[in-house]
């Protein structure tokens, strides 16, 4: 019986999680770019719903590390931005 | 019948506070009133000549008093998700959240939207049994923000919905269907802001309050440019009218002609300060009875 279970489970490793991996990436990417979004007030840009951002925090699956992301993220974006500085 | 919303707002001292105080006691006759304060710089309480704060305080029988406190709703709404946070997540994370939970409880912005948000949530709740609620606003500028936010809300809910339905649709194929709590709260939530809008439109009168001078007229004009159609009726207190002052008549007819659509009912200057024990508590009240018809 624990011979089927280790068969099924690396049958489970091999083939389904690495099929699903990108799918997963891209999840928590989507995840990640609204928890952005949400918060743009963070990186100082208007955001009128800030307020009712808040509540939406508990509702997320945010993994650890998830400040660090952010704050990349929120690098990525201050560049992006940037470029409209130079054109004004 | 349903809760009826009157609101009072104007150009800053025009008079918000001591029209909408004698209003609600007047009101306060006949019907069941609760009196909302959602004034920052709160001062029903120097009208009813309280020294602390009203916290649904019974004036009356029929008057309930209740001044929002931007600073503590918003404490409250930030513990309330620090509650949910710890419930939810690992100690680690919580702290790596700490910051966002910082930056609410003093981000001057927030003050505004949690008073609002209060203030929602006093419309949209079943728990009281009011007839009337009357809300006493800040100056113009928070209450064209007041009129425009749950319109502006609900879309922000739909939209937020449709990405999360997008992002389950992924999510589906990996792990099959399930129930989404957050999902759940969009749409609860767009649904509060819906209603809202709702009551705001077909269950409320807007008393706008202004005063004989060039500034008063002119940001009447344009304020109410912005709030027509988002609220069902609109009504003008021309507070303070001196017929003797030559410079106060014109403009008093300025007014007139310029609102002639417009229900208006005109209050004379008083030389002493009006407050609930004002000797000519009943004079006021004859002068406001007429707007009995527009509610």
């Amino acid at each position: 019986m624990k011979f089927l279970k280790w068969v099924k489970l690396f049958f489970k490793g091999a083939f389904k999680d690495t099929l699903f991996e990108p799918l997963e990436k891209d999840l928590r990417e989507r995840e990640e770019t609204l928890l952005l979004l949400l918060f743009l007030h963070f990186s100082g840009m208007e955001n009128p719903f800030g307020f009712f951002s808040l509540e939406l925090l508990p509702y997320f699956e945010i993994k650890p590390g998830f400040l660090k992301r952010f704050v990349e993220k929120e690098e990525l974006l201050s560049k992006l931005f940037a470029r409209f500085d130079a054109w004004a | 019948m349903g809760l009826k919303l009157l609101f009072f707002s104007g150009k800053g001292g025009a008079g918000k506070t001591t029209l909408s105080s004698l209003f609600a006691l007047l009101l306060a006759e006949k019907f069941k009133v609760l009196l909302v304060s959602a004034d920052p710089a709160h001062s029903t309480r120097d009208f009813f000549l309280v020294p602390y704060r009203l916290d649904f305080h019974k004036f009356s029988s029929g008057l309930t008093i209740h001044e929002i406190e931007p600073e503590a709703v918003l404490t409250q709404f930030v513990e309330e998700v620090e509650r949910k946070l710890k419930a939810t997540y690992s100690s680690i994370i919580v702290e790596e959240l700490r910051p966002f939970l910082e930056f609410a409880r003093h981000d001057p912005a927030n003050f505004d939207y949690a008073l609002f948000n209060e203030v929602f949530n006093l419309i949209t709740s079943k728990a009281l049994d009011y007839e009337y609620l009357l809300l006493d606003m800040a100056a113009t500028a928070q209450t064209v923000k007041f009129f425009l936010l749950p319109e502006r809300l609900r879309r922000w809910y739909e939209l937020l919905s449709r990405w999360r339905k997008e992002y389950l649709k992924v999510k589906s194929m990996i792990k099959g269907e399930e129930d989404d709590d957050l999902l759940k709260l969009l749409q609860r939530k767009k649904k509060i802001a819906e209603e809202v809008e709702m009551i705001v439109k077909e269950r409320s009168t807007l008393f706008w309050i202004l005063e004989p001078f060039r500034f008063s007229l002119h940001e009447t004009e344009r304020a109410l440019k912005v709030l027509k159609g988002r609220v069902s009726k609109i009504v003008l207190l021309i507070n303070k009218v001196l017929k003797e002052r030559e410079f106060n008549a014109r403009i008093t007819s300025q007014i007139r002609e310029k609102f002639s659509h417009y229900f208006r009912v005109e209050i004379p200057f008083f030389r002493e300060e009006i407050t609930c024990n004002s000797p000519n508590l009943e004079e006021l009240f004859s002068l406001l009875r007429p707007l009995l018809r527009m509610i």
